[in-house]
């Protein structure tokens, strides 16, 4: 048992030096996010919105598929967008034919 | 100390007499360990990654909403941006999808005309510059899967129908294949006419906030300005990335929850009483004169030994499976339908405190389980125990 205790700080302290070690290519890949504005990790390309997962609109229906709500298990694999509740708020009495610009304000759409 | 030795000594020929029964223990028990100790060190090592990775992203990306999904960005939106206060600069960003039928891949197609000088070191060749047309630099993953080298071509089919052929000048070094892999870097000028882009459309625009208490300020006042604009701030960014590591590690747990309750069922067996043959080795040893405190140490040892035994076992197998084998058990289930992943070694971040977290949930409700049904033996009359 000691040996393996042993071997399991030397495996940690390996793995603490490897990442001291992988410094210098940690520091050029930041310097290739900054140099291009990369913003998503490469890691499922799939579909765009698992390449570029910050930047994806979730909320667009049918992405990739009529019917298909989701089939890329990378996808299935991302978190779900957390539920919001909006905030109430008075109703407006806007009508078909014309656009609220702000609460209460109003302007006549022009004809077509 | 002579005493403790040698019900160390006990203990342990206590479960060599037990061969099968302790085997199969220690094998379903550094299972589970090495289960667990392996989804946390590979999405904390990933979430860590991308943490540092886009520490120095845009402060905002400015996107724009037509018609319910992302649409292209008219760059005049910038010059609306930049009068907003707080706001440093504002530059477009050009970047769009190809799907490439020979591979069966997507590759992200850029649009950068410099590349700045520090960064020249993790190309391969050389960039292109101004004069060079239809130059391209590109992903390791693009190079490996259309067997390309500098000076190599790639035929793209354009927006318009057309084929356009671009001369590989460079290619990424396969240590930043995390962020480049699927990456084709070329002159705007280029990416447009490829994509059938107009003059003053954009993909997205970043914009440079240098105080980044004012981030959400002008992320809002951006939305008021421009009412279809999406703007996406970094802290959303790493925040995603954190949400997806969290989700992703919670979803392999959940696979591989059948085990852990396997494993759970097993511990509540042990910790619900000890079987007639442990009963009686109890009954005896308080019979020829141990007292309670020997036969909790016994199990205490006999505990310890296993599940320590195990621990180890687990981690070390976690840590050689993720940090050395790049996590072959998870590659499946993380690669999902990807043509293109990148290879990757990942290094430890916080490991000590991960191992103990590990040893909090595998050690101590082992050793529970082992003293606790003990104690209640230890405390009952010898003649009892051994009749019950």
């Amino acid at each position: 048992m000691i040996s393996m205790a042993l071997v399991l700080a030397a495996l940690v302290a390996a793995g603490h030096l490897s990442a001291i070690r992988t410094g210098p290519v940690r520091s050029g890949n930041r310097q290739l996010a900054q140099a291009f504005e990369l913003t998503d990790l490469a890691l499922w390309t799939g579909a765009r919105y698992t390449r570029h997962l910050s930047q994806a609109d979730f909320f667009s229906a049918f992405q990739d598929g009529v019917g298909a709500l989701e089939h890329f298990p990378e996808g299935a694999l991302a978190p779900l967008p957390a539920i919001r509740r909006p905030h109430r708020q008075p109703q407006t009495t806007a009508t078909p034919g014309t656009a609220t610009t702000a609460l209460g304000e109003r302007q006549n759409e022009p004809a077509s | 100390m002579n005493r403790h030795l040698k019900i160390l000594e006990f203990a342990l020929s206590t479960l060599m007499r037990q061969k099968l029964k302790s085997l199969m223990v220690a094998l379903v028990y550094s299972f589970v360990v090495f289960t667990l100790a392996s989804i946390l060190f590979f999405s904390q090592a990933l979430k860590k990654e991308a943490a540092l990775l886009f520490d120095r992203t845009p402060d905002l990306i400015v996107q724009r909403v037509s018609a319910g999904r992302h649409g292209w960005i008219p760059t005049d939106y910038g010059k609306t941006i930049e009068k907003i206060r707080g706001v440093k600069s504002v530059s477009p960003r050009y970047w769009g999808y190809y799907y490439d039928p020979p591979t069966r891949s997507n590759y992200t197609f850029m649009g950068a005309d410099a590349m700045p000088t520090e960064i020249r070191s993790m190309v391969t060749g050389r960039f292109f510059g101004p004069d060079d047309r239809w130059g391209c630099v590109i992903g390791y993953g693009v190079a490996e899967a259309r067997f390309l080298e500098p000076g190599d071509i790639i035929p793209v089919k354009g927006g318009n129908g057309k084929l356009y052929v671009l001369q590989v000048k460079g290619i990424f070094e396969s240590s930043s294949q995390l962020l480049t892999n699927d990456l084709v870097v070329m002159a705007v000028d280029d990416w447009r006419r490829i994509f059938n882009i107009p003059e003053g459309a954009a993909t997205d625009l970043v914009t440079r906030v240098p105080n980044a208490r004012e981030v959400d300020t002008v992320a809002r006042k951006i939305q008021e300005c421009l009412p279809d604009a999406r703007p996406i701030s970094r802290e959303q960014i790493l925040k995603t990335y954190d949400a997806l590591f969290d989700w992703r590690s919670g979803i392999m747990i959940a696979a591989f929850a059948g085990c852990l309750a396997a494993f759970a069922i097993f511990a509540f067996d042990k910790a619900a009483g000890l079987s007639i043959e442990e009963r009686r080795t109890v009954g005896i040893l308080k019979a020829v004169g141990w007292e309670v405190s020997h036969i909790l140490e016994l199990k205490f040892w006999e505990g310890f030994c296993i599940s320590m035994l195990c621990f180890m076992t687990g981690v070390i197998a976690a840590h050689i499976h993720v940090f050395y084998l790049g996590g072959t058990v998870f590659a499946p289930l993380l690669k999902g339908w990807s043509t293109l992943f990148p290879e990757f070694q990942l290094t430890p971040h916080a490991e000590v405190l991960l191992i103990v977290v590990v040893w909090f949930l595998s050690v101590v409700p082992y050793m529970l389980a082992t003293i606790v049904p003990s104690w209640k033996a230890a405390v009952t009359d010898p003649d009892m125990v051994m009749r019950a």
